[in-house]
Order: structure tokens, then sequence, then C-alpha cells
């Protein structure tokens, strides 16, 4: 009899203990939940805001030069001050070629309209120009240095805007249509030279440049587009004001998954045309045409076996810049370039490349080639 | 001059060849095309995202984080409004 007393009391005591335990846990983690969130309001970009960027290093070795070490630090800041506001800002913070430079890259307040259409004032990368609006930062584009059409001193399109932009995208089944218009500073014509300058920082007409791109994804892993920008270049006042400059991109992006390579195939081509008017007067009285772009393939083996070889990037690019035959300092240049990378994360890595350079001119003055070796290490965060 | 001319034409000859391969590799194995509103947003974040660099993980940034980058990239990428919801949905619930 006393033993069953005492089974039922232990019974009765264990009971009440689990009870009290399970309260206690239940407590705890309330407390621990509480806790977390509390914690987890306090880290970055958990509202509004949030820092975003990049950072590259780079060594350059080329031929009959001094190597030389680069480096850029681009932050990015997002404010997303509703379901339709977002203002997005790029500080570019460069040393290389021997001087230090801190530029806006961009920023621009983006205002969601509608489902189709979205509006974007201030700075922003030029649409019609695919590379440099999708691909250019240093963790994206996958060799170290950027196509000769998009470097600074052989820019024949401009790299960004400023002014304001309409852009947008609609689904036509399992297709899609992408299309932006945009309005901006125009170009600015030198007159000694025929060159044009994009940087845009102060317009020398009243006359806006105006252009837009369009381009068809009758697949995902496809894109065609087609970019056109115009605008008058001359200073105001001047018989130069109503030289006009055209310019006509087209641009091709095949990336796809192929299981029999166990990676991902990557394609991309750009070709840029800009034709300026032939004033017939002082030094601009030749047929003012700059033609340069680019084609790319790259082949990227994740899904391999080994752990080495599936971080493992292999890339080719070609690219060109031809200016016009009779202008002033005309030189044209290709170049071919083999580059191999390695992923240390989903958005950093390692790249190595070997670039040969052919630079000629019409009159056989200029006939050089220059080999080049970098090595960089680029962050996207 | 004129042979560097003919070795660059050939060799953009060349590459548009091996574009229209692989496009033609691709078209012929499409398992069949879903429209982008029947899309779920996991197949859609590896479409879109995987079309200009590689892909982040879900975890890589807070729900918080992803609605910002969802519109950052919706106005960059030219995304359609379907496809910039359904990926930011899949990518918070991922997380």
């Amino acid at each position: 009899m006393k033993r069953l007393i005492l089974v039922v009391a232990l019974v009765f005591l264990s009971g009440t203990m689990v009870q009290n335990w399970a309260q206690d846990n239940s407590d705890v983690n309330k407390r621990l939940n509480d806790l977390e969130k509390t914690v987890q309001s306090f880290r970055a970009g958990t509202h509004r805001f949030m820092l975003a960027g990049l950072a590259q290093t780079s060594f350059i070795k080329e031929e009959g030069a001094p190597s030389t070490i680069e480096t850029a630090f681009e932050p990015i800041f997002l404010y997303r001050a509703t379901d339709k506001i977002l203002f997005e800002g790029e500080i570019e913070a460069e040393i290389e070629d021997g001087g230090q430079n801190l530029n806006l890259e961009y920023g621009q307040f983006i205002y969601i309209v509608n489902d189709y259409l979205t509006f974007g004032a201030g700075k922003f990368l030029n649409p019609a120009n695919y590379f440099m609006e999708r691909l250019h930062p240093a963790w994206i584009n996958k060799m170290p240095d950027k196509p000769f059409f998009v470097h600074e001193e052989t820019t024949i399109q401009a790299p960004t805007h400023i002014g304001f932009e309409l852009r947008g995208a609609a689904p036509i089944n399992s297709a899609k249509i992408e299309y932006a218009a945009f309005l901006g500073n125009g170009p600015v014509l030198n007159p000694n030279d025929g060159t044009v300058s994009f940087k845009n920082y102060g317009d020398n007409n009243s006359n806006k440049v105006i252009g837009g791109r369009v381009s068809f994804l009758p697949i995902p892993q496809m894109e065609i587009g087609y970019g056109l920008e115009v605008a008058r270049t001359g200073d105001r006042d001047t018989p130069l004001r109503d030289v006009k400059a055209v310019n006509n991109a087209v641009d091709f992006t095949f990336t796809d998954e192929v299981p029999g390579l166990k990676g991902g195939i990557d394609v991309r081509a750009q070709a840029v045309w800009l034709t300026i008017d032939n004033p017939n007067m002082g030094a601009l009285t030749f047929d003012n045409t700059s033609v340069g772009g680019y084609g790319q393939i790259a082949y990227h083996p994740y899904n391999a076996n080994n752990n080495f070889f599936k971080n493992l990037e292999f890339v080719y690019r070609f690219d060109w810049s031809n200016q016009p035959d009779n202008a002033p300092n005309n030189l044209e240049m290709k170049r071919s370039g083999f580059g191999l990378n390695y992923w240390l994360t989903s958005s950093s890595e390692l790249k190595f490349a070997y670039e040969t350079n052919n630079i000629t001119s019409p009159d056989g003055t200029v006939d050089d080639t220059e080999n080049r070796f970098i090595a960089q290490v680029a962050l996207g965060f | 001059m004129k042979t560097k001319t003919s070795k660059s034409k050939i060799m953009l000859t060349l590459l548009m060849v091996s574009l229209f391969v692989l496009f033609s590799l691709n078209l012929f194995g499409c398992a069949g095309a879903t429209p982008i509103k029947d899309k779920p947003g996991a197949q859609l974040w590896g479409e879109n995202c995987a079309h200009c660099h590689t892909i982040r993980p879900p975890q890589a940034l807070t729900d918080a984080q992803w609605d910002i980058v969802g519109m950052h990239m919706r106005t960059r990428a030219n995304l359609t409004a379907v496809e910039a919801r359904k990926i930011v949905e899949f990518l918070k619930q991922s997380n």
C-alpha cells in the first residue's frame, strides 16, 4: 500500500514538474524569438535603406610598360521610400592610370508608374548600352577590363545619361519584350578632331539626346536588342550647332545550362556605330563614322563533380574599335583575350586574363602589337 | 589592312555560326513554353538573375533587403511586374 502511495505521489510530482518545465520552455522560446526579432531589427538593411556595391583590385602587366596595381570601391545606396519610389546611387572611388577619381556613377529617382512603366530622373546608366547597363560591374564582367567601345579613352557610346527615362517590360505569353526611352544632356562635339565627349555634365546647346532601346526575349535564355540615340552636338550659336550624331547599337545574349557540359554557356555580343555629320568646315571634312563592339563566350562547369573544377570559368573575348579613316590621330584596335576565373563565392572571384592588342593606323605609321596580363580580385556585395 | 579586316570578319562569322548552333540546340531541347505568369518564382529567379550574373542564395540577404533589391533589379533588368513579385516572394519564403 505504501509503495502504491509512493508511486502515485511520484507520478503526480513528475507530471507537475513536466508541466512546469514545458511552461518554462515555452517562455524561453518566446523570449528567444523576441530577442531574435530585436537583433534582426538592428541589422543593416532591415528597413528601407540598403548598402550594396562592389570592390576590385587589379594587377596589370603590359608589354613594354611597368606593371601597376589599380583598385576601386563602388558603394551603392538604395533607399525604398514606398512600394513605388526608390532612389539608387553609386559612388565610384578608384585609383587608376596614376590618379585618383571620385565619380557619381549614377544617382536616380525611380517611380514605378504601373506594371508596364517605370519613370527615372537623374544620372542613369545608358539603357541603349547593354554592356554598361547590365554587365560592367567587375564581379559581373567576365573579363577584368571593359571592351574598347566603352573604355574611357575610346568610347563611342555614352556610358550614362543625365536626364529622364521611361522603361519597362511586358510578357508575350512565354516571351518578353523590354523597352526604354530617354532624354538627356547630349554629347559635345570637339571641332578639332570630330570626336564627341559623352560626359554630359552640362549641355552645349538646348538640343537634347533622345534615344531608346527595344529588346525581344523569345526564350528566357536569349535576348536580342537594338538601341538608338540621336543628338545635335555643336556649340550653340556656332556654325557647327546642327552637326548631328546618331548612335546605333545591337546586342545579343544567350545564357543557358548545358547538361552535357555539366555547366553553363554564356554568349554575348554588342556592336556600335557612331555616325557624326560631315559639316565640311575647318578640320571636319571627313566621313565621321566610328565602329566598335565585342563578342564573348564563357563556360562555367558549375555542375562538375570536382570541387575545384566547378568553380572555374573559361572566357574568350574579341573586341574592336575603329575610328574614321581620315580623322586626326585615327587608330584601329583589335584585341583578343583569354580569361580564367575562379569563383570564391557566388559574388566574388579571382580573374586572370591574357590579351593581345593589335593597333594600326590607316597611313601605316602605327602597327603595334601589345600583350597584356591582368589579375583581378572582384567582390560584389 | 584588308587582311586584318578579313580576319575580323571571319571571327565574327564564326561567332554568329556558334550562336546559331547554340540557339538551335536550345530550341530543340525546350520542354515546352510556359507563360511567364504561370512560372513559379524559383524558375523566374533562375532565368532572370542568371541572365546577367551568378545568382545569390536566398539566405544572402534579409527579407527587407530582398524587397529593396527587387525594386532595384526590376528597374535595372527590366523585369515584368509579375516576375519581380514572384522572385521576391520566392526569395523571402526560402530565407
